[in-house]
């Protein structure tokens, strides 16, 4: 029977299904030759169009047996109403998510990434994750709604609805950070996926629709309450637990000559702040803290406190993190009494933890080359890419790793004789880069993840005849190590600084601090 | 038994009060028409029995079984037309037979052949582009095919022209043998000769549901003369409504009619009369319960 219905409906829509096809593989050409910028223009627009076609095409499947109104043919009709929804479930992945599938093996394949049993496994949870973001929300509206004007004008009431979300003071509210943010958005997705499931079922199995839009109601209200919800400091101590420092210790850098402020005043920029210079010193080298909010305590000797509050910071602390520097808004009052006396820093990092990989030598002296359980690289232009001169343009199938960190060994340098002279022998440059391993793949349309690898202000100066210093150039053939990792989880760990104090200086906007 | 029941029914839409408390029956194999004028709450009444709309208070029951609960396998013992109905436009009248058939056990292709020959069904032609009339012969064709025990019918004549109609109702009626029929109308024309029971609804409330032999034994218009002129009774019957009182004549209708309990009647309230009765049309019976239900409610409403 779902197989009878089926054809029905493939028999009804198959002049959209077919435009739907026909833009697929467009898209498909256009992203795999994206180097010509001819086509710029039609490209950007081609995702738009999918969408579209894609949206309608389930609406239209929802809408052929239509679960609101009492005039509907079907529904006096010996359906079964599971048959029926598996029916439009698998018209949707027929339709819509087997030709993108081919689509995006023929991405793969174009840029020379081989198609494992991983991932055509990868494949198929991006095709659940499509389904679940286009087809899934698009066909619980259609279930209550009667006809496309009317799903389009929903829709249009989402957006202004979020328009109106936007308006509101927010920023009066308590900052957040990323893993709060993180946390009640997935408790949002629970409620919003839970309501609209609710709501396909219920109107496939009753069709009551009140009960249904009920459960759309509160899936729309469950946005602006989650919002709130990341504000709520319970929920900062289940996004990021307390711990003792994993494998490095934060403080403060070293001035031993103390020709370097660590603080600022700066009326005339606005709010005074203070700048406090850290380092990190890793006691284990596999380990990369990506920070994602700070808060800085100060207890003066005179008894006075002073708290920051948790503020959203991004950057990165590891073995070859170098020096950073961490500025804070603060009081005037505060920065005067710390003038006039010692106060002991404490600082409280919120971050995701990064476990390394040992390293892996990668041969770069063919024009491709693969980095193991990450993707391929090629020397000089990329996809999308015409040159890199000081990087190195890699792509990967569906996800990129958690982090990755690569180093060229410049001062073992492979370019033509002269080029890279100069350069000490241990002098390298590093790459760091983030993925995001929240989800077993990524989620874009586009399988093929692209990674550059950009060395640009890691690579050592060479002096130049005329007296000046140009970058130092990756050839095929440099030494190149790489390594891997993932993230461990969130995690916030308090770090003491010591004192600080009785050293404030005015900046004036100089050379008063460093920023690195 | 009863193949169709309702038991207090009421459906209120907002401040509307759509049906009130309708308690009615048909039993199996019955062929019933529900009368009233538009906007009675007939429609309203047979989508609750189709469970298309949700009563507000009371039940419907089909089969045996609470309409609440009539879907997939329960449905495919029931067939429904209604005037209203969507159908696949995009469809031909071939691939809509071709759709149905797997979903009944019972679909006789056989039969589906014969009626849809029989009324002259161009198979090739899409839905959206036939008259309604035809419309509802392939609605119907979808129907008998599969000889369900219950055909319900919504206003499936309403606007046909005369010969469409007769061959409708001629061939339900020929093919639905057995079957319980429940058909609603607003036209009297439509049913007289095809129903043997026949309820009527007006602001949302079964006024009558009996069978059309009592219903004509029971309403007579009564004349009663005398050699003197007639007084206005001090008291009318219940039973009597649109009396009218012309010298030394007396016009009513009465609701109960008995030959010796009717005579009684007329010489208790107007003196010695002589009176004598003849049967009305159900034309003529609707219309009293429509002046009837009219009058209470004007004076419901003007108190």
């Amino acid at each position: 029977m779902i197989l009878h219905i089926l054809l029905k409906d493939l028999r009804r829509q198959w002049r959209e299904i077919a435009l739907y096809i026909l833009v697929c593989a467009e898209w498909a050409w256009q992203q795999a030759h994206t180097g010509s910028w001819i086509w710029q223009h039609q490209r950007e627009m081609l995702p738009f169009m999918l969408f579209g076609l894609w949206v309608f095409i389930v609406v239209r499947a929802v809408h052929g047996e239509c679960l609101v109104g009492d005039r509907e043919f079907w529904a006096t009709r010996p359906y079964r109403w599971w048959q029926l929804l598996i029916e439009k479930a698998l018209l949707c992945f027929l339709a819509l998510n087997v030709p993108l599938f081919i689509a995006q093996i023929y991405l793969l394949h174009h840029a020379r990434l081989p198609i494992t049993a991983t991932v055509l496994f990868g494949l198929l949870i991006l095709q659940l994750m499509i389904a679940g973001v286009a087809t899934f929300p698009t066909a619980a509206i259609a279930a209550v709604t009667q006809t496309l004007v009317q799903w389009i004008l929903t829709i249009a009431g989402i957006i202004l609805f979020a328009i109106v979300l936007t308006w509101l003071p927010w920023d009066s509210l308590a900052p957040t950070l990323t893993g709060e943010e993180n946390a009640a958005g997935s408790l949002g997705m629970a409620i919003v996926g839970g309501a609209m499931l609710f709501m396909l079922v219920w109107q496939y199995a009753r069709r009551g629709v009140w009960p249904a839009r009920a459960a759309f109601a509160v899936a729309i209200l469950a946005v602006p309450a989650m919002i709130l919800l990341a504000r709520v400091p319970m929920l900062r101590a289940a996004a990021y637990p307390q711990v003792t420092s994993r494998g490095i210790h934060v403080s403060i850098r070293p001035d031993p000559d103390g020709t370097r402020s660590f603080t600022r005043r700066d009326p005339a920029v606005g709010e005074p702040s203070i700048r406090i210079p850290i380092i990190a010193v890793p006691e284990d080298p596999h380990t990369v803290m990506s920070v994602e909010g700070v808060r800085l305590a100060m207890h003066g000797d005179a008894g006075w406190t002073w708290d920051s509050g948790w503020t959203s910071k991004s950057f990165w602390l590891g073995a070859g993190s170098g020096e950073s520097s961490l500025e804070f808004n603060m009081p005037a009052a505060v920065i005067d009494q710390m003038q006039q006396s010692h106060a002991q820093a404490t600082i409280e990092l919120a971050y995701v933890a990064y476990r390394l990989t040992r390293e892996q030598k990668i041969d770069t002296s063919h024009r491709y080359f693969v980095i193991p359980d990450v993707g391929q690289c090629i020397w000089g232009e990329g996809r999308g890419i015409i040159f890199n001169s000081s990087g190195l343009n890699c792509v990967a199938p569906l996800r990129l790793p958690g982090i990755l960190v690569a180093r060229m060994q410049v001062g073992e340098s492979t370019c033509s004789s002269g080029k890279n002279a100069g350069i000490p022998g241990d002098r390298f440059a590093a790459a760091v880069l983030f993925g995001n391993d929240d989800t077993p793949v990524y989620f874009d349309i586009d399988p093929v993840r692209n990674l550059q690898l950009n060395f640009g202000y890691w690579l050592p100066l060479v002096p130049t005849e005329k007296n000046g210093y140009r970058q130092a150039e990756l050839c095929r053939g440099t030494p190149f190590t790489v390594q891997t990792g993932h993230a461990e989880g969130r995690m916030q760990s308090r770090f003491e600084l010591g004192a600080v104090g009785k050293q404030v200086t005015p900046d004036t906007g100089g050379d008063g601090g460093s920023d690195d | 038994m009863n193949a169709i029941e309702t038991v207090g029914l009421t459906k209120k839409f907002r401040r509307v009060q759509a049906v009130h408390d309708v308690n009615l029956q048909v039993a199996e194999g019955g062929i019933y028409a529900l009368m009233g004028p538009n906007g009675a709450g007939k429609s309203t009444l047979i989508k609750m029995l189709m469970n298309l709309v949700r009563p507000t208070v009371g039940e419907a029951r089909m089969l045996g079984g609470s309409s609440e609960f009539l879907r997939g396998e329960r449905l495919e013992q029931i067939g429904y037309v209604s005037e209203n109905q969507k159908m696949p436009d995009w469809m031909t009248v071939a691939s809509y037979m071709q759709y149905w058939r797997p979903f009944y056990p019972s679909w006789n292709r056989a039969l589906e052949e014969k009626l849809t020959k029989q009324f002259e069904l161009p198979l090739k032609q899409k839905l959206k582009r036939m008259s309604r009339g035809m419309r509802m012969k392939a609605s119907l064709v979808s129907v008998l095919a599969y000889r369900p025990k219950v055909i319900v019918l919504d206003e499936p004549l309403s606007g046909l022209d005369p010969l469409v109609r007769d061959q409708l109702m001629e061939g339900l009626l020929g093919l639905a043998d057995g079957a319980t029929v429940l058909f609603s109308s607003h036209d009297l024309a439509e049913i007289e000769h095809f129903a043997n029971h026949v309820g009527y609804m007006e602001g949302g409330r079964l006024l009558i549901s009996e069978s059309i032999e009592h219903v004509r034994q029971r309403f007579c218009k009564v004349t009663a003369w005398s050699e003197a002129a007639i007084t206005p009774p001090a008291s009318i019957p219940a039973e009597w409504t649109r009396l009218k009182i012309d010298g030394q004549h007396a016009h009513w209708i009465e609701a109960a009619y008995d030959p010796e309990l009717s005579i009684r009647r007329a010489r208790e309230a107007l003196g010695q009369v002589a009176v004598k009765s003849e049967p009305l049309t159900l034309r003529e019976v609707f219309l009293t319960l429509a002046y009837q239900s009219r009058s209470v409610s004007e004076a419901g409403g003007a108190q």
